[in-house]
């Protein structure tokens, strides 16, 4: 019989790294190199300096890792933040902000809230824009929240989003609403905004519908 | 030649959704991907033979195989495949009595395949040179932390002369060398063509897929 391995903190604490069953954080947490895990859940906040790599990780306060992550089902309620690196994942749930310089893949992309990336590829992606963000208090690490998403390209199958700022938004079918600013959009299915929109050039054989 | 990523999309009827998903996979490896500008801004573009005919593979393998046992087969560079020491003995290329001083060099029993095609690669320095195990031992130990950052085969590994010593120099296919005349430059070795020489030899043995 396989040992159970589990990765616990409880308070404040820091680890090196290794291969788990189950992390659990509760409290403030430091993982000091990669770790593996099946099912990881931060209920406060962590800083992890190496590659993550799991199947579930669930984020209740903020997050900052330093490095690559892979993960098979990712959620965010709090925040999320990274440098230039990969976030990678099957499934992604934010519920506040993620925040990183690289690029963010996954082949579904759900958030309430904003998200910053360099790059956000998939298949189908979501984003609603809150007013207001509950962020749990959890905010150690970030500047202030920027008032809409923003990413410089955008690829996927599906996309549909409020209040974003993007310089490319390249997908089968789009639909913008709520103030998006986008400078080029390359559709080949339909291409649905508002009148509050602004899109600087149109790309692609489309359908386009003005909301 | 190579194709872009619209007309790539539309020739095979995959989705950005799908693209993605094989590029998190490394099913399609990510320097595959290329970005360059063109009339309509950053565009996409692939090595359009290779492309097609990794895409071809996967639709066929995908019924079969897992995302992670056809990265194994088809991109084992890319994947995180590990080969053990008994799988080194398979590989007549690489000379029995250099393995005891490669693993040793290496401090450590599991090899990526990259790692794999540098061995055979100094395999056949060795023989060519009639190099002695402690001067192969010493290329081994520093070259070893460039290594460390290589995790593809698209590199050429070079031999040279400097004033009696030998070195090694791995340097990125394609990239034009200008060296000090006083480093005679005594092979080059092309990694990528040594990863199909070897795949096509030992693709029963380890089950890798070609192109």
């Amino acid at each position: 019989m396989m040992d159970y391995r589990k990765m616990e903190i409880n308070g404040a604490g820091s680890v090196t790294g290794g291969e788990y069953d189950r992390i659990e954080i509760n409290g403030s947490g430091k993982i000091k190199g990669d770790v593996k895990f099946d099912y990881g859940e931060i209920n406060g906040t962590c800083k992890c300096l190496g590659k993550m790599n799991g199947r579930i990780l669930e984020v209740n306060g903020s997050l900052k890792v330093e490095n690559d992550i892979k993960i098979g089902k990712l959620e965010v309620n709090g925040i999320y933040t990274s440098l230039k690196n990969k976030v990678y994942a099957d499934r992604i749930s934010v519920s506040g902000w993620m925040k990183t310089e690289g690029e963010i893949s996954a082949d579904y992309i759900e958030v309430d809230g904003r998200i910053s990336a360099e790059s956000i590829v998939g298949d189908v992606i979501k984003i609603h824009n809150l007013r207001g963000i509950s962020i749990l208090g959890f905010n150690l690490f970030s500047s202030p929240i920027p008032n809409q998403s923003c990413a410089d390209n955008i690829e996927c199958t599906s996309f549909q989003a409020e209040h974003i700022c993007c310089k490319r938004i390249e997908a089968q079918n789009i639909k913008l609403s709520r103030k998006c600013d986008v400078e080029e959009v390359y559709c080949d299915g339909t291409l649905r905004y508002d009148a509050s929109c602004r899109i600087g050039k149109i790309n692609g054989d489309c359908t386009i519908i003005n909301d | 030649m190579e194709i872009s990523k619209k007309e790539l999309l539309q020739m095979t009827g995959i989705s950005y959704g799908q693209l993605y998903r094989w590029k998190r996979e490394k099913l399609i490896p990510e320097e595959w991907f290329h970005k360059q500008s063109s009339y309509t801004g950053q565009e996409t573009f692939f090595p359009k033979e290779k492309i097609l005919s990794r895409i071809e593979r996967i639709q066929q393998l995908k019924d079969q195989y897992s995302l992670e046992e056809m990265a194994r087969m088809l991109s084992p560079e890319a994947s995180e495949r590990l080969f053990h020491e008994e799988d080194l003995e398979v590989f007549n290329e690489i000379d029995v009595e250099l393995t005891a001083t490669l693993m040793d060099a290496f401090s450590k029993d599991e090899f990526t395949f990259v790692e794999i095609l540098l061995m055979i690669a100094l395999s056949m320095i060795r023989q060519e040179f009639s190099l002695a195990d402690d001067q192969v031992h010493e290329m081994v130990e520093n070259i070893l932390p460039a290594l460390q950052e290589i995790h593809t085969s698209d590199y050429d590994v070079y031999m040279y002369e400097i004033q009696g010593a030998h070195c090694i120099l791995m340097v990125k296919e394609g990239t034009v060398l200008y060296l000090d005349g006083r480093m005679k430059v005594l092979k080059r070795i092309r990694l990528t063509e040594l990863s199909d020489t070897i795949r096509t030899k030992y693709q029963s043995q380890f089950h890798f897929v070609l192109d």
